[in-house]
């Protein structure tokens, strides 16, 4: 292959000319008159190395960085264009804090207006009129809101026996973590460090009513993921992309959404090794490069993959292979359950996914026939298809059904835990991952931890801790602690012994992450006294907050239906464009009495607010930030903000601070005055009370470090990084303590020698059997969780793979692992990832044999063995300041004898570094860790809406199955008017949606396999019928069905059906499905790219995508005004005519989709009132509720020109006269 | 030393990465750019736009979408060459045709001659602006601006014989070798994928016969350089001549 970089040295220096060319006031920057500062990519989730060249405060040009080898040295346009982001150059940057003067609108208005027009005129009298202000001032303003909101809401630690929630006679000191007045929203452009403690605050609030936009973009991903396979992330990296045979793009568009991740793909799509197939309802820069390609109506991902399937079971009979049968060993489902399954992927031939997805016949044949004979099964693991996805598989209310069924033929065709295979879903933001990873998420705590909901769970976890912060198989629950967790235990009285399965696993995980908490942020949870955690008089104490909160979804419900949210926070994110059915967020933030944002322009969503804060751009601040593939990196400050604007992190800790001086913030432990705690374990044998180490009590905000900058000396970012590796286990080990390191820095793209911990696999020795290229792993460039592995589930690469093996000694003593490994020499078959040991302080393998589903999650501890030691997290600390500061923790553990202890350093039994810990993962660990082919989302019996409802697996309602839809369908009959009342009479008559009443029980399907449901506003009546819409089976969207009484508006919010919707359609309109995204030179809102003028430049002005036979009907051309409307509201863009846009054929009948890009909105450059999000419904996923944005009914139709406002008067200097450069 | 620059539209993905490189190191201003129906922004090469990637759908029953890098071609006889009057327009021993502003009088012949349409006039600065080939980074050892950029290779800059031979054996067809008039360029076009189609107007559309425009004059500069102010004169009699001729025509 012809490569710039091979021919670049071709040009060498010395035979460069001596002449200086002069170009006048062309080119010719003097880049070697510069200093190269290197930093990490602002906008998409690649993770893009860049070098600024600098001069003083101002940045002169940028390049890629050649040694990262996610770029190689190139960049996109948004890349290229960061150098107009910096406040030296961009002149619209916010540079003070300001205060509102003028009043806001009144949110009533909004929920009655339909036209996008109308809302800006009433809107615009009420812009902000600012006033500058210290930061004092700001905080201070901020501080006094708070208190009088707090107030109001009545918010209380304290809570009386109620024998539910607080089973304590002494009573439970929690907050309600769903009842805090200040909803807190904190975008994915913040730094891990940022994102971290932004959560920790809402924390030491009391609070869990908190999200950012990830709940938009992946939250599906993340739980359908998540409940699969351990963990929601994309499994492979970007340059394993390389090693994929077939690459099924379905539902994403990378070309337009991460230009740089195609340098792999078209590298090997050149080189013959990867076959590019692109499903999508648009084609975009992505398709415009695809071997082949596929029209699909939104919506219908699930069918379309379960073709896949059917192809797979029924013609190429994989189910009959022995690297099938061996391959599902891994997973949660037998023989047996596989022919179970294949009756639900009989329904899907190719005929009927014909129908659903428009996508002809012969095409679906030839996509499952490359898909299925390039699998891990038909290859014997030699090659691999993946699937790459982003909103156009998430943004739906059928999103984590869709994101399943991906899972599952991945998992059922055997391409998952091998060097090119696997599930790619690429993260939107820079740091969603690490933003979703630090959790500023309403339903966990950082790093996917539980959020507790009763006071024996807190009891559980006292009687936890007393038995020395156990793994689970070292842990021996009462009975009480297992009915509590809902454990499995066989018990002899209250001597009980605990099945090791995936819950109590999990919850052993979770509780060492509850006091990796507690230590880190010097909080309590437990009970008071100490040691009797079930006595009734004691008091239950929890500084973690109860309850899951509001979401970024369902916040609108918080403020305009409950009541119960007051204020907001906001840090880099910009709902008023970016959240569904924006008039309802635009309502939301204006009755809000408090709307505080930090941001870097002066956005949309500015204009709801009280105080804005002004913010940094990432190249402004420092901090580690992990991309989409979960590799950390570090990124450097390469300019200064500009005026008094500050780092995010500055901002959220000064914030603190005040708020926590005026009395704002106050702990439960504080309210039932427990200053400290014994921590205490009890002797297995005597019984007797063992008090290892007083802690005191009190919140640790403490980041003051030296630094050469002086706002980091007050706040700095690297202190805040170690905290995060010792308060979440997901991200333990990217901190070296034994060399105070953070790995998030390394640089090192060289190949590892073969002795090195995964050196074989990275060593380059290995060729790839698809591309016969050397298999490269880059252990070295930064740091990827877990634990340092980059190809998740990773098990079976060398032995499988490359038919080899490979082994590590463990001597005796050496290393801090238990015994199962200690002393012994163990076979490696795949990836380990690493851990740096507390003894000797290098690197052994963490995950052994190799890295295996929802590792990470299930492990063991080396120095907690039950009947021999007992030792806290870290050996215990007392102050989490000399933890942070200077690496140091108590570092003591508890020998066990049978009838006595002796409490010891761990420094006397050869521990150098304690506060590395002693985690580790055995084969017995790793065979626990089982793929969930069959997940249950709905399980048990419960009372819902007075009726008692059964939710039964496909096994049992497959039964049912039919007799449900024929009721349903012959309810409905012909008339789409019907379709409404007949949910609504179903879930009045049986409870629960999806459910049919048999012998007095409400029997609902749990949802263990996805099946095809139709969105929740339907084209076509047939499917709509026979595939019914699952969106009403989640409480937050029957608000539509059975809209609340203080907005009886919703009730027409959303049309099921076309004919709902016609009746609100103008006369000379044509129905349209409508789906929406946003452009390789938009940025989400458009709040960066709209006011960077290289971006506008190339997209100034909003449009649609209009399939051209539509636009033929209609009499509209590209360059036309058009009026988009749906059952929430219309708009005006300008109209793109193309070919790339589809019109299918669904069930017979015609249909149109149009796309709108979204990333428009009314303030700053570049400007409309024509928000797309306007027309999207806020209808959920049923599980995550990520809003349906990608498939919603529509009508278009010409519109006068005068109705298209298209404003850019905030002109942006001239670069060459203003001197930019 | 030649050196040859190849677009490759088989590894184009429309990323427009080059052409905001090229403003960027061309310190070039952003200009006020409308609408446009297929994403061509600036429509068409501009004195402040030196580069555009042109975007075109082709549909016969199923659609394609390619992608089209549109700069200087450099040619191995530029007709701009020989038609400036100053001597402003030269072309280097690298293959790079730029205007050397302090002599560039803005008579425009170059415009007039330029088979491709490429150089632009500033009515502003009174000047000539075009792509120079990075003629500045890479004798200063950088490869041009917009092929430093790409992400997918689908630029690549090379010793032009290297380059040629090298792509002609990988089975690359290319445009651009040998073409008549200008003698061929330093700009190549090269692709696998869409053989026989670089000149089919259908989609890609090079000339096969880049035309020297009607009345391109031969270089006045031969008049001798010693008479500046002379051939200033001149060339300024020679662009109002020019200027009503074309009038005349329209």
């Amino acid at each position: 292959m012809l490569g710039a970089s091979a021919l670049a040295p071709a040009i060498a220096k010395a035979e460069a000319f001596e002449e200086k060319v002069d170009l006048g006031s062309i080119g010719t920057l003097e880049l070697s008159k510069t200093v190269e500062r290197r930093s990490i990519c602002m906008w998409c989730s690649v993770g893009c190395g860049l070098i600024f060249y600098t001069k003083g405060n101002d940045v002169l040009d940028v390049e890629g960085d050649p040694d990262n080898p996610l770029n190689r040295g190139k960049l996109c346009v948004k890349g290229k264009a960061s150098i107009a982001m910096f406040g030296s150059k961009n002149p619209l940057r916010l540079k003070n804090p300001m205060i509102r003067t003028n009043p806001k609108p009144d949110y009533k208005k909004f929920i009655e207006m339909k036209d996008a027009d109308e809302m800006y005129n009433y809107l615009k009298q009420f812009k902000p009129v600012w006033k500058e202000v210290t930061w004092e001032e700001a905080f201070a303003y901020i501080s006094k809101k708070w208190k009088e909101l707090l107030k109001e809401s009545n918010v209380k630690a304290y809570h009386e026996y109620d024998g539910k929630v607080c089973d304590s006679k002494a009573g439970c000191y929690f907050y309600e973590g769903n009842k805090y007045p200040i909803m807190i929203m904190a975008g994915a452009k913040l730094l891990n460090e940022e994102a971290y403690v932004i959560r920790k605050m809402s924390m030491l609030f009391g609070s869990n009513n908190i999200d950012h936009d990830a709940r938009r973009c992946h939250s599906s991903t993340v739980a359908g993921l998540a409940a699969t396979l351990g963990f929601g992330a994309q499994t492979q990296s970007f340059p394993d992309v390389g090693y994929i045979a077939v690459y099924l793009i379905l539902g994403g568009n990378p070309a337009d959404a991460h230009p740089v991740s195609m340098k792999p793909v078209i590298e090997s799509k050149e080189r013959g090794t990867l076959k590019l197939v692109v499903v999508d309802p648009k084609f975009g820069r992505t398709a415009a490069k695809a071997n082949l390609f596929a029209f699909h109506r939104p919506g219908t991902d699930v069918a379309l993959l379960y073709y896949i399937l059917h192809y797979a079971f029924y013609e190429k009979k994989i189910d009959q292979l022995e690297a099938f049968k061996e391959y599902i060993k891994r997973t949660n489902v037998d023989m047996e359950e596989i022919n179970e399954f294949k009756e639900l992927v009989k329904r899907y031939d190719a005929n009927e996914v014909s129908k659903i997805t428009g996508v002809p016949v012969d095409k679906l044949k030839k996509i499952a026939e490359l898909y299925v004979n390039n699998s891990g099964v038909a290859t014997n693991f030699k090659r691999f298809s993946s699937i790459e996805w982003a909103m156009g598989l998430t943004q739906h209310t059928t999103g984590v059904q869709n994101i399943r069924a991906a899972a599952i033929v991945q998992l059922a065709l055997g391409n998952m835990g091998f060097p090119g295979g696997g599930l790619n879903p690429y993260r939107g933001h820079n740091n969603v991952q690490g933003t979703t990873d630090m959790c500023i998420l309403a339903h966990v705590f950082p790093g996917y931890i539980k959020i507790p909901s009763n006071s024996k769970q807190i009891r559980a976890y006292q009687e936890w801790k007393l038995q020395g912060f156990p793994d689970a198989f070292n842990w021996k629950p009462s009975q009480s602690a297992c009915k509590a967790l809902g454990l499995k235990c066989s018990c002899n009285g209250n001597e009980c012994s605990l099945e090791v399965n995936s819950k109590a696993l999990l919850w052993s995980w979770w509780f060492m992450n509850w006091r990796r908490f507690e230590l880190t942020m010097g909080t309590f949870v437990g009970t008071e006294p100490e040691d009797r955690p079930w006595d009734e008089n004691s008091k239950v104490i929890s500084d973690l907050p109860f309850f899951v909160g509001y979401n970024e979804i369902t916040y609108v419900k918080g403020t305009l239906v409950d009541d119960v949210l007051k204020g907001i926070l906001l840090f880099a994110e910009n709902p008023a464009v970016s959240d569904p059915n924006a008039k309802l967020t635009w309502a939301s933030l204006s009755k809000m009495k408090l709307v505080v944002l930090a941001d870097v322009f002066e956005t949309e969503t500015a204009w709801f607010a009280d105080v804005l804060l002004p913010g940094a751009i990432q190249y402004e601040k420092e901090g580690s930030i992990t991309n989409s593939n979960r590799w950390l990196q570090w990124s450097d400050r390469v300019a200064l903000p500009p005026g008094d604007a500050k780092p995010d992190l500055w901002i959220m800790v000064k914030l603190y601070e005040r708020l926590r001086q005026d009395g704002i913030v106050r702990l439960p432990s504080e309210e039932a005055g427990k200053n400290k705690e014994e921590v205490t374990v009890i002797h297995p044998y005597t019984k007797e009370k063992i008090v290892m180490y007083e802690r005191p009590i009190e919140p640790y905000m403490d980041y003051s470090y030296p630094s050469q900058w002086e706002d980091f000396s007050e706040v700095n970012p690297r202190i805040v990084y170690r905290e995060i590796d010792a308060a979440v286990d997901l991200y333990n080990g990217m901190y070296d303590w034994a060399h105070m390191y953070p790995l998030a820095k390394r640089r090192v793209a060289q190949p590892r020698s073969v002795k090195e911990v995964d050196g074989l696999l990275d060593s380059g020795a290995l060729k790839h059997p698809n591309t016969n290229t050397p298999l490269r792993l880059y252990k070295d460039w930064g740091w990827s969780w877990p634990k340092n592995v980059r190809i998740l589930y990773n098990l079976w690469t060398l032995e499988k793979t490359f038919g080899m093996e490979d082994y590590w000694e463990f001597p005796k003593g050496k290393y801090a692992v238990g015994e199962s490994l200690d002393g012994r020499r163990v076979r490696i078959t795949g990836e380990t990832g690493e851990i740096v040991d507390s003894k000797t302080g290098t690197l052994r393998p963490a995950f052994v044999p190799g890295h295996n589903f929802y590792l990470g999650k299930f492990y063991k501890r080396a120095w907690t063995v039950y009947g021999k030691q007992m030792t806290d997290l870290f050996g215990g600390v007392a102050n989490p300041s000399e933890l942070m500061k200077e690496g140091k923790s108590l570092g003591i553990t508890v020998l066990i004898n049978k009838n006595g202890y002796k409490v010891v350093k761990l420094s006397e039994l050869g521990v150098r570094y304690p506060v590395q810990e002693s985690v580790y993962y055995d084969p017995e660990v790793v065979e626990k860790g089982k793929a969930l082919f069959k997940k249950p989302y709905f399980v048990g019996t419960k009372v819902v809406e007075g009726k008692k409802v059964k939710y039964v697996d496909w096994k049992e309602w497959k039964e049912y199955h039919d007799s449900f839809i024929s009721e349903f369908s012959s309810c409905v009959g012909n008339d789409p008017n019907n379709y409404r009342p007949c949910v609504k009479k179903f879930i009045e008559k049986y409870g629960e949606w999806f459910a049919i009443g048999r012998k007095g029980v409400t029997l609902a399907y749990s949802l263990d396999y996805p099946m095809h449901f139709e969105p929740a506003e339907s084209p076509s009546l047939e499917l709509a019928k026979k595939y019914p819409q699952i969106a009403w089976r989640k409480p937050f969207n029957k608000m539509f069905i059975f809209p609340p009484k203080v907005l009886p508006q919703l009730g027409a919010e959303i049309a099921l059906t076309l004919g709902e919707l016609e009746r609100q359609m103008p006369k000379d309109a044509k129905p349209i499905v409508l789906t929406t995204n946003r452009l390789e030179e938009h940025w989400h809102t458009g709040a960066l790219s709209r006011n960077n003028p290289y971006l506008a430049e190339l997209v100034p002005e909003p449009f649609a995508h209009i399939p051209e036979p539509l636009a033929k009907e209609l009499g509209i051309k590209s360059g036309d005004v058009v009026e988009i409307g749906s059952a929430r509201a219309k708009i005006y863009v300008r109209a793109m005519v193309t070919h790339r846009m589809p019109k299918l054929d669904i069930a017979g009948e015609t249909v149109y989709n149009v796309n709108i890009p979204w990333p428009f909105g009314y303030a700053g450059s570049h400007r409309t009132p024509s928000v797309a999000n306007l027309l999207t419904p806020e209808v959920g996923d049923i599980i995550t509720s990520i809003q349906e944005s990608k498939v919603f009914l529509g009508w278009i139709r010409k519109a006068p020109k005068d109705k298209y406002v298209f404003e850019r008067e905030a002109e942006l200097p001239n670069i060459r006269e203003e001197g930019w450069l | 030393m030649e050196y040859a620059s190849v677009f490759i539209p088989d590894r184009c993905i429309g990323c427009r990465a080059c052409q905001t490189a090229c403003k960027i190191w061309n310190q070039r201003p952003v200009e006020k750019t409308s609408f446009s129906p297929d994403f061509t922004n600036p429509p068409s090469l501009t004195p402040d736009s030196f580069t555009i990637i042109k975007f075109k759908e082709v549909f016969d029953g199923e659609v394609k979408w390619i992608m089209l890098k549109e700069q200087c071609m450099h040619c191995n006889d530029p007709p701009c060459v020989s038609a400036c009057p100053t001597g402003a327009m030269t072309k280097t021993e690298e293959g790079a045709v730029y205007v050397r502003p302090e002599k560039c009088i803005g008579c425009q012949y170059c415009v007039e001659a330029c088979p491709f349409d490429v150089p632009k006039y500033d009515e502003g600065s009174g000047k000539v602006y075009k792509c120079t080939m990075c003629i500045d980074r890479i004798r200063d050892g950088k490869l041009p601006a917009c092929v430093e950029a790409c992400p997918t290779q689908a630029l690549v800059f090379g010793k032009k014989d290297e380059v040629i031979q090298k792509l002609k054996s990988e089975g690359f067809e290319i445009y651009g070798e040998r073409l008549p008039n200008v003698g061929g360029t330093h700009w190549l076009y090269a692709t696998k994928e869409f053989k026989g189609k670089l000149t089919d107007p259908k989609y890609f559309g090079l000339p096969e016969s880049p035309a020297a425009k009607e009345g391109a004059l031969p270089a006045i500069r031969e008049f001798g350089v010693g008479v500046a102010g002379l051939a200033i004169l001149a060339s300024l009699l020679h662009a109002a001549y020019w200027r009503a001729k074309k009038e005349e025509s329209k």
